[in-house]
C-alpha cells in the first residue's frame, strides 16, 4: 500500500457520503473537508510509475468487466 | 501441503491467497458527515474471505448536544456490524467484534462508513476488517 493525496467526492448525506472514487483505499488521516482532500493508502499495483498518482490502465486490467471501474475516465477525478 | 477438496481444485487457502485487509483508526475525531473511510472491491478473477471485523467506539469529551455516532461495515447495498453510540459519558463505548465467515465475489465493494451528528465532542473509532482474497 503506498501513500497519495487524492480528491473527496459525494456530498456528505447518507445516499452520497464523502468518499475517493478509487475501488480500494484506506484513509490514513482526518479529511480535509473544507479543500476536499485526503490522504488515502492505494495498493500498489494500482498506481503509476511515479507512485503517486492511480495508472488507468491497470485499474481498467485489475478490474476488467467492472463497469464502475472499467472505462476510460476512470480515476479521471482522482 | 496444499489441500484439496473433493474436487481437482485446491481449497481457497491454498488458490494464492493475498492479505487484502483494511483498517481506521482515529483518536479525538470531531463531528463529520458520512464518510467511507475504507474500501475494498473484489478484483476480477478473485473472490475474498473475510474472518474477523471489529467497529469500536469510544467518546473521548462530551458532545452539546449529542447525536448520532456511528461505525459500520457495507457490503454492496447490505449494512453489516454496526457500532452505534447515542450516549454523551465520557469513557462511554460500544464495541462489536464478530468473525463471521463470508465470501465476496468478483465486483462485491465491502466499505467502512463512520459519521457524527453531534455538535461539538470528540470520539476515537477504531474498526478493522480481515479479508484475505484468493484466485476465484
Amino acid at each position: 500500500m503506498t501513500k497519495i493525496t487524492a480528491k473527496l467526492i459525494g456530498s456528505g448525506i447518507p445516499g452520497d457520503p464523502f468518499r475517493v472514487n478509487l475501488p480500494t483505499y484506506s484513509m490514513i488521516a482526518e479529511p480535509d473537508y473544507e479543500a476536499k482532500t485526503c490522504e488515502v493508502e492505494v495498493p500498489d499495483d494500482e498506481l503509476d510509475n511515479s507512485q503517486k498518482r492511480p495508472d488507468r490502465q491497470k485499474l481498467r486490467e485489475k478490474y476488467r468487466g467492472q463497469p464502475a471501474w472499467d472505462r476510460a475516465d476512470v480515476a479521471s477525478d482522482v | 501441503m496444499p489441500q484439496r477438496s473433493n474436487s481437482a481444485r485446491y481449497l481457497w487457502g491454498d488458490r494464492n491467497p493475498v492479505d487484502a485487509s483494511f483498517s481506521y483508526n482515529g483518536y479525538g475525531v470531531g463531528p463529520h458527515v458520512p464518510t467511507v473511510r475504507s474500501t475494498y472491491t473484489v478484483p476480477t478473477g478473485k473472490k475474498a474471505n473475510i474472518g474477523l471485523l471489529n467497529t469500536h467506539i469510544t467518546r473521548l469529551t462530551a458532545a452539546a448536544p449529542v447525536g448520532d455516532v456511528y461505525s459500520y461495515f457495507r457490503l454492496n447495498a447490505a449494512v453489516f456490524l454496526m457500532s452505534f453510540l447515542l450516549t454523551n459519558g465520557v469513557g462511554d463505548v460500544q464495541r462489536v467484534s464478530v468473525g463471521p465467515t463470508m465470501y465476496l465475489a468478483s465486483g462485491d465493494v465491502f466499505d467502512l462508513y463512520t459519521a457524527d451528528a453531534s455538535t461539538g465532542g470528540t470520539v476515537y473509532y477504531n474498526a478493522a476488517a480481515r479479508i484475505t482474497a484468493y484466485d476465484a
